[in-house]
C-alpha cells in the first residue's frame, strides 16, 4: 500500500511538474522568444503611407498577378511594382504601389483589394492621373501578423506589425 | 508625350478588360493570380484566407467591399485557389475543400491531413494537385508532388505521391502541370495518376501564372515570360526577363 501511495505522489509530483513547464512556455509565448522582431506603426501612419509612386528597385519580390497588360510583383510587406506588359519582350516598369503590410492583391475591373497587414484596402485605377486612388478601407478584418516562426507581438489597439525581421 | 502612351495603353488595357477570359468560373475583367495566392473573386465575392480563417466580401458595391462571413480553417492556412463552386486551401497541415454553392456561407466538405509542410493546392475539379516542400520555417524534410482524385470533393483520393527536390508553386496547361523545383518540370498529367516528366525549363522559381499561351515564372531573383505551344509542349520560347 504504502509502495502505491509512494508512486502515487511521484506521478503527482511529475504531473506538476509538466504543467509548470506548460505555464512557463504560455506566459513568454508572444515575447522574447522570437528570432523575429515586429515592424510596428500607428494606425495614423500605416493608413496615410498608402498611395501611388514612381517606379523604384524590387528588393524582396513576393507574389505576382496579371491583370490585361499588367504585371503586378510584391514587394514583400511594402507594396506592389507595376509593369506594363503589352510587349511580351519587354515590360516597363509603370508605378510602385506603396501599402506597408501588404502581401497579395486581387484586381478586378481595375479595382484593387489589398491585404495591408490588418485591413482590405480597395484602390482603383485612375486612367487620368494613372495613380490608384484610394476608395475604402475594411478596418481589422484579419489578424495582426504573425511572425515566420509563429508569434504575436504585444501591441497597441492604434499599433499594426507591418513585417517581421530577422534579430 | 511618354504619359499619352501610357494613357493609350490603359484604355487599351479597360477595354481587354471586357473580353473574356478561359478560366473556369472566371468573371471577365478578373486578374489572375499564382498558386501562392490568398485571394479568390467568384461571383459577386471576394474569399480571402488569413493565418486561420477563410473571410467572405460582398462586391457588390465593388468599390466598398463589405465583410459578410469568416470561417475558422484550422492553423497556418497559407493559399487559396478556387475552380467553380470549390475553394481549395492550402495550409502547412493539409488540403481543404469547401463549397460555396451558398456563396457567403462556404461549407467545410473534406480535410486532407499530412506532415507538417508547406503547400500551395490547385485543381482543374476532377483532380487536385498539392506540392509539400519542408524548409526551417515549415518543418520536416518533406518534399513531394501529390495528386488527388478530387472527382468527389467530400472524398478526396490520393493517387500519386512522388519525391521531389524542393516543389513550390505549381500551374495547370491543358494537360500539363508545371512544377517549380530545382528546375521547372512539365508533367504530362494525361493519366493522373501516373504524371510524366515531358520537359523541364532551366529555371528556379517559387511560383508561376499561366494565363493562355502565357507562363510567368517568379523567383528570387527574377520574373521570366515565356510563350507556351499547345500543340508542342517542349516548344517554348523564352520572351523576356526581368532581373532583380
Amino acid at each position: 500500500m504504502k509502495k502505491y501511495i509512494i508512486r502515487f505522489c511521484f506521478l503527482l509530483c511529475f504531473s506538476i511538474m509538466l504543467i509548470s513547464c506548460w505555464g512557463r512556455v504560455d506566459d513568454n509565448m508572444p515575447l522574447d522568444k522570437s528570432n523575429y522582431k515586429a515592424v510596428v506603426m500607428k494606425r495614423a501612419d500605416f493608413e496615410n503611407a498608402v498611395g501611388t509612386l514612381p517606379p523604384k528597385n524590387i528588393i524582396e519580390s513576393g507574389k505576382i498577378y496579371i491583370f490585361e497588360n499588367f504585371l503586378f510583383i510584391t514587394e514583400v510587406n511594402d507594396g506592389f511594382h507595376v509593369f506594363n506588359y503589352q510587349d511580351p519582350t519587354n515590360p516597363v516598369p509603370v508605378k510602385y504601389i506603396k501599402a506597408p503590410g501588404a502581401t497579395d492583391l486581387a484586381i478586378r475591373n481595375g479595382v484593387l483589394y489589398i491585404n495591408q497587414a490588418t485591413d482590405l484596402i480597395t484602390l482603383k485605377y485612375n486612367a487620368q492621373t494613372t495613380a490608384f486612388d484610394f476608395m475604402y478601407r475594411n478596418l481589422n478584418v484579419f489578424p495582426q501578423k504573425l511572425s515566420p516562426d509563429g508569434y504575436y507581438e504585444d501591441i497597441d489597439s492604434n499599433e499594426i506589425v507591418v513585417n517581421w525581421i530577422l534579430k | 508625350m511618354k504619359k499619352n502612351i501610357f494613357i493609350v495603353l490603359a484604355l487599351a488595357f479597360f477595354i481587354n478588360a471586357c473580353s473574356g477570359d478561359s478560366e473556369t468560373g472566371a468573371n471577365a475583367g478578373d486578374g489572375t493570380g499564382g498558386s501562392l495566392a490568398i485571394f479568390a473573386l467568384k461571383g459577386n465575392y471576394l474569399y480571402t484566407v488569413d493565418n486561420e480563417k477563410l473571410n467572405v466580401f460582398s462586391l457588390i458595391n465593388q468599390e466598398q467591399p463589405v465583410k459578410v462571413n469568416d470561417v475558422s480553417v484550422g492553423f497556418n492556412i497559407e493559399t487559396l485557389f478556387s475552380n467553380d463552386d470549390y475553394l481549395y486551401i492550402g495550409s502547412r497541415n493539409g488540403m481543404f475543400i469547401y463549397s460555396i454553392t451558398n456563396p457567403e456561407n462556404p461549407v467545410l466538405l473534406s480535410n486532407v491531413q499530412h506532415l507538417t509542410s508547406c503547400d500551395p493546392v490547385i485543381s482543374n475539379g476532377t483532380h487536385s494537385f498539392v506540392t509539400l516542400h519542408s524548409n526551417t520555417t515549415c518543418g520536416n524534410n518533406i518534399n513531394l508532388l501529390e495528386v488527388y482524385d478530387t472527382t468527389d470533393a467530400t472524398n478526396p483520393i490520393l493517387l500519386h505521391s512522388r519525391n521531389l527536390s524542393f516543389p513550390k508553386g505549381l500551374g495547370l496547361y491543358n494537360n500539363f502541370l508545371f512544377v517549380c523545383d530545382d528546375v521547372i518540370k512539365i508533367f504530362d498529367i494525361s493519366t493522373p495518376e501516373n504524371p510524366i516528366l515531358v520537359h523541364s525549363l532551366d529555371k528556379l522559381c517559387y511560383d508561376v501564372i499561366i494565363k493562355n499561351n502565357d507562363l510567368f515564372a517568379i523567383g528570387d531573383n527574377g520574373m521570366t515570360r515565356y510563350l507556351l505551344d499547345e500543340n508542342d509542349i517542349t516548344n517554348v520560347v523564352l520572351k523576356s526577363e526581368l532581373n532583380y
